[in-house]
């Protein structure tokens, strides 16, 4: 299991061994807790299979279009915010994801997942953009200074 | 994060080929450095995760500090949060990868692509049940608690193998500096993909570190714990779920040890020396809060009736529901900081706390602490 044209190194194959004793393991307890049902069987693997393609096929071609497309709109350094943005609102829809939805929910616990979230994640994010843009408006007008300083000395 | 030349003017489509991606991002020093920041972030998942399962099953946990396990619980949610546009991040720098001619090279090619697979299989498992759990929900039809302990070992195990594997790309990635962008680049450079991932992770941990770190509760908007609850307390698990009626004047706490048995009323309960404490919650889907307990220090009480001390199984009037018992450890058991807790707050233990009576300890979780407490039983 060598990526480069080296030989493995002695430390390497000790890790890659240790690391397949450690799958095994883990494998072993998976097997042996989960129901052999085809029901449950689906369910597990809904969540261990569909992460990999969903993030090949789905995520990253969405990121690739999106990072085409917003290179071409936009001039710097707005575009690195709208990225930096973007990257960052996706990241919060994902983590708010459970709590915004939370299918097959426990009975109801005062004092635990009783908020409304959305508001509190749209301001969330309404304080992300702005600082985004703050923080670019700055660079954006320091730029445009030393341009005009640097235009002033050459005339 | 932008491609050019990708979408050219070919009249027909095709699969990316590796050298379509010309983003900066796409390199092995960001590669190698996202990758340090997410081993850093699993580990710290890992190691946090197996102390919570030695706290809930094992046969000795410490009883100080008393925020033990409120501090391991809640860097083991916050370092799974952050995990999730580290990932991301790491899966983009390295996507062009994925389109890598010949697919598959030889065995040993073939073994690790198949090793990585289950690697990021494993890792999304983790983080999305993780997430979930947290926010009780459980869209599954499997026992979330052993599963998730389950793939832990599978996903460390894959990532120790990936490490082997790419040791020597890592050792050049990190060896190399990230260096200032190439002119005429248009996508984000290598050091904006490895800013623009921490300050993502910023972002995600701040959202919802309130749920156990009391000063940001205000802040976070996606904290699961969501108000102080009845009492100042959240309800992790209500009477009403857990099917316990309020007991009645005739309800008796059992202790039982071999060759004993005591009957106390709450009356006799209450008349017993009082003790208060300030003690958290912390519970294993990584909320927390503290609050302030009033009852009788369980050792006091064995040696009021006379019982031994030793480990003390503690069972619930609940009739049903994984923790409807919970052991409590010698060490735990001759602690002080370990109650009967009658009072919450400074008042009467509501029906959904756990009225009549419910165990509260130091470093102990949260699904520990038994509510609606029928039987402090010693075993020999």
């Amino acid at each position: 299991m060598t990526a480069g044209r080296g030989r493995p190194g002695g430390v390497r194959v000790a890790l890659a061994a240790v690391g397949a004793a450690v799958m095994g393991y883990g494998g072993w307890l998976l097997a042996r807790e989960i129901e052999w049902t085809p029901a449950v069987l689906l369910s597990v693997a809904a969540w261990l299979v569909t992460g990999p393609p969903a993030h090949d096929l789905l995520l990253a071609p969405l990121v690739a279009v999106t990072g085409v497309l917003v290179a071409r709109l936009l001039p710097r350094p707005w575009r690195t915010m709208v990225v930096v943005g973007l990257f960052a609102t996706g990241t919060l829809l994902l983590v708010g994801t459970p709590l915004l939805t939370r299918p097959s929910a426990a009975p109801p616990n005062p004092g635990l997942d009783d908020r409304d979230y959305l508001p509190g994640l749209l301001a969330y994010l309404g304080a992300v953009w702005v600082l985004l843009f703050a923080v670019t408006a700055g660079v954006a007008l320091r730029r445009r200074r030393r341009a005009r300083r640097s235009a002033q000395n050459g005339s | 994060m932008t491609e050019r030349g990708e979408v050219t003017g070919r009249p027909h489509l095709r699969l990316p080929r590796e050298e379509d991606f010309r983003a900066e991002g796409h390199d092995v020093r960001v590669a190698a450095r996202l990758g340090v920041l997410l081993g850093v972030a699993f580990g710290l998942c890992f190691v946090t995760g197996v102390l919570s399962h030695v706290a809930q099953h094992g046969s000795w946990w410490p009883t100080r500090p008393v925020n033990l396990y409120r501090v391991t619980q809640g860097v083991h949610v916050l370092s799974g949060i952050a995990a999730v546009p580290l990932l991301l991040a790491k899966l983009w720098s390295v996507y062009p990868r994925l389109f890598v001619r010949p697919a598959l090279r030889s065995v040993g090619h073939a073994l690790e692509r198949a090793s990585l697979f289950v690697l990021i299989g494993a890792a999304f498992f983790q983080l999305a049940t993780g997430m979930f759990n947290s926010a009780q929900s459980y869209p599954w039809l499997f026992r979330f608690v052993p599963t998730h302990y389950a793939v832990a070992w599978v996903a460390v195990g894959a990532l120790l193998v990936h490490v082997a594997v790419k040791l020597p790309k890592i050792r050049d990635g990190l060896r190399r500096q990230v260096g200032r962008p190439a002119p005429g680049v248009s996508g984000l450079s290598r050091r904006g993909l490895l800013s623009a991932s921490g300050f993502a992770a910023l972002a995600a941990v701040v959202a919802t570190a309130g749920a156990t770190v009391p000063w940001l509760y205000r802040v976070s908007p996606l904290s699961w714990r969501a108000s102080r609850g009845p009492q100042g307390l959240p309800i992790n698990r209500s009477a009403t779920a857990a099917g316990v009626a309020r007991v009645g004047a005739d309800w008796r706490l059992a202790v039982e040890w071999p060759g004993g048995r005591r009957e106390l009323s709450r009356d006799q309960l209450a008349a017993l020396p009082q003790h208060t404490v300030r003690l958290p919650i912390a519970c294993v889907e990584g909320w927390s809060a503290s609050a302030v307990w009033t009852g009788v220090v369980v050792a006091d009480l064995l040696a009021a009736v006379g019982a031994p001390t030793g480990r003390v199984r503690v069972e619930s009037l609940e009739a049903v529901g994984t923790y409807r018992e919970s052991l409590l450890l010698p060490d735990h058991v001759q602690d002080r900081l370990t109650l009967l807790a009658l009072g919450l707050n400074g008042e009467e233990l509501s029906l959904d706390h756990g009225y009549p009576c419910r165990i509260i300890a130091a470093t102990r979780p949260g699904v520990l602490q038994t509510k609606w407490v029928a039987v402090l039983r010693v075993l020999p």
